[in-house]
């Protein structure tokens, strides 16, 4: 038995077409605390990490230890794109098919065929972060989208004074952003060391279908070291991205 | 100096090196997407690779592309395209040349000569019969690349911002000996000879990649690169990397072609497990069965070969200019999909070649 119900649709559409970006194909291990998946993407440079607990559903019904769902993210993504903004979302598993439904003016029921994928427990990349920030999602969306705009790497750069200056550098123009606490574009800000980082600004933009509907983005980073990226949701939902590091 | 050119010209065509292929389990062979080995330097067999756009960049009747004065240009818009969409992937190629052929290696560039000759009027009768299909499949075995070739390709590299080094004999040596030293991940070639050498990684079907065409027929397959680890491998046969030598030696060689009569690689593998000591192995087949061939000779040359320890990787910006130069105003390319090229090549210099893209492994030990 595999049942899942959520409130809000459009939050599972723009996870997923972040996710379909990085990651074909994945495994979600649904276990009766939650339904999590961790994947690297094939070059090893991002890694993505979700969890999601059972309180975040509405209904939240998974037989025995654990449940294992491989899917296709590309065809995945193409069936949550037609999530319109009150729908409710209901997964379930029939025969070797998963049921993906959506419930608001009426229903629409869609089945894909589950791929058989063997689930592989990653560890946990171990980082020692220097500089911690915490910001709106909308901050974090709109910052991305100026960087993209001239620069290809992304820096982060962390002050003493509790402020984070993000850089981007192209061949036409560069850009640099400010956010702080003072301003009130950051909600929390922890350093312990003013490093910087870099890092290619392409796998920074697969986030941002993700951040439009996460509430709080925390950003975690340490100098040559990968950047942890929190996108929380509503009801406890998370999905963490790890990029590692780029050098000139 | 011109016979020194067509012997060099002869040293690869494309179905040569060790063939020990059936010795590979299936469960050593992995099919990888190319985004695998995105941020690897992989060092690339120039000649194998050039010898390959040779045979498959040709109209459908098997003459090869060509410039207005009729100068053969299939290698260098392979080079070009080929190597951009390597690029591309995110993945760092080097392409290594061979130099002076072992003088060992004379039988098989004899017998080279000989199978080109055939091919060529294979092809001449073919084209006078009118069979288009005959003709482009003898016109592939008779590919050629002459000297100014070659340099005119490390020319194109230069200006591509491409590193290529110079082997003092076997590129595959080079290559694999660039791997063992860590400053490639893997390399990429269609022969397993740089398994023999040591080479930690081989990656084949990566200047292919894409769809071939099957021979003889009118169809076309996905072609996926594949990766070989040699430790896998040797792990997988119960074998040490002399004695995978040692096999290799008794099927055959560039060095000896044909090897051992009657000698296949099951059972080549079962006498050097029976024996172990992989020089044994060798000496215990009669000398009259080597021909005019020193097996031992053979083994220690790809135990250790000459190799050129003193290059350089590095990644430049292309050269607009000088590769328009090359490409357009001496062969005549079409200026538009070569500044398309360029515009390609010069993003992914930004987005792969210029820095280095850390992988998260590092982080998980």
């Amino acid at each position: 038995m595999f049942k899942l119900h959520f409130k809000d649709a459009t939050i599972w559409r723009n996870m997923i077409a972040s996710v379909e970006k990085i990651l074909d194909e994945g495994v979600f291990a649904a276990t009766p605390d939650g339904i999590s998946l961790r994947a690297l993407d094939t070059s090893h440079v991002v890694m993505i990490d979700i969890f999601y607990p059972r309180e975040a559903f509405i209904e939240y019904e998974v037989e025995g230890e654990r449940v294992d769902v491989g899917i296709s993210f590309s065809v995945l993504s193409k069936i949550l794109r037609r999530a319109g903004k009150n729908d409710e979302l209901v997964l379930g598993v029939e025969g070797n098919n998963l049921l993906v439904e959506f419930r608001g003016r009426g229903s629409r029921l869609f089945k894909v065929p589950l791929i058989n994928l063997v689930y592989e427990k990653l560890p946990e990349p171990r980082i020692a972060f220097t500089v911690k920030a915490k910001m709106l999602g909308s901050i974090f969306r709109d910052t991305i989208n100026v960087v993209k705009l001239v620069a290809d790497s992304i820096t982060f750069k962390a002050f003493e004074d509790k402020r984070l200056l993000i850089q981007g550098e192209g061949d036409i123009a560069s850009t640099e952003i400010e956010l702080s606490l003072e301003a009130q574009t950051l909600l929390e800000m922890e350093v312990e060391s003013p490093d910087s980082a870099k890092y290619s600004v392409e796998y920074f933009t697969y986030m941002t279908s993700a951040s439009r509907v996460a509430d709080i983005i925390t950003i975690q980073y340490a100098e040559e070291a990968p950047i942890k990226v929190d996108l929380e949701y509503t009801g406890g939902g998370r999905l963490t991205f790890y990029v590692s590091p780029r050098a000139e | 100096m011109i016979a020194r050119s067509i012997v060099r010209s002869l040293v690869k065509v494309l179905t040569v090196g060790v063939d020990i292929r059936e010795l590979i389990p299936e469960s050593s062979r992995r099919e990888v997407e190319l985004s695998v080995l995105r941020g690897e330097v992989v060092s690339l067999d120039a000649y194998n690779a050039l010898y390959q756009f040779l045979a498959a960049i040709r109209q459908p009747d098997g003459t090869p592309l060509m410039d207005r004065e009729g100068r053969v240009t299939s290698h260098l818009s392979g080079l070009f395209y080929r190597t951009i969409n390597i690029v591309e992937e995110g993945i760092k190629p080097v392409y290594v040349f061979d130099g002076k052929p072992p003088e060992m290696k004379t039988r098989e560039i004899e017998e080279r000569i000989r199978r080109k000759a055939e091919a060529e009027a294979r092809y001449r009768a073919a084209v006078e019969a009118g069979l288009i299909e005959e003709a482009r499949k003898y016109a592939q075995a008779t590919s050629r690349l002459s000297n100014d070739m070659v340099e005119e390709a490390k020319e194109l590299l230069d200006a591509m911002g491409i590193p290529w080094v110079q082997a003092p004999a076997d590129g595959e040596a080079q290559a694999a000996y660039m791997t063992i030293r860590g400053d490639a991940y893997a390399t990429g070639s269609q022969d397993y000879d740089s398994l023999l050498f040591g080479s930690k990684r081989l990656v084949r079907n990566l200047t292919v990649t894409g769809k071939r065409k099957l021979p003889g027929k009118d169809e076309y397959v996905e072609v996926k690169p594949e990766v070989i680890e040699l430790n896998k491998l040797l792990e997988a046969l119960g074998i040490s990397r002399e004695q995978l030598i040692a096999i290799g030696v008794i099927i055959g060689t560039d060095y000896n072609p044909g090897g051992v009569k009657g000698y296949g690689v099951q059972r080549a593998l079962k006498h050097i497990k029976t024996l172990k000591d992989p020089i044994k192995a060798l000496m215990a087949i009669p000398k009259s069965e080597w021909g005019d061939m020193d097996p031992v000779k053979i083994y220690e040359y790809f135990l250790n070969p000459p190799v050129n320890k003193t290059y350089r990787v590095s990644y430049k910006e292309p050269d607009e200019d000088k590769i328009k130069d090359i490409l357009v105003n001496r062969h005549d390319f079409n200026p538009e999909r070569v500044e398309k090229g360029i515009e390609r090549l010069k993003k992914a210099y930004k987005d792969y070649l210029k820095g280095k893209q850390y992988k998260l492994d590092t982080w998980f030990r």
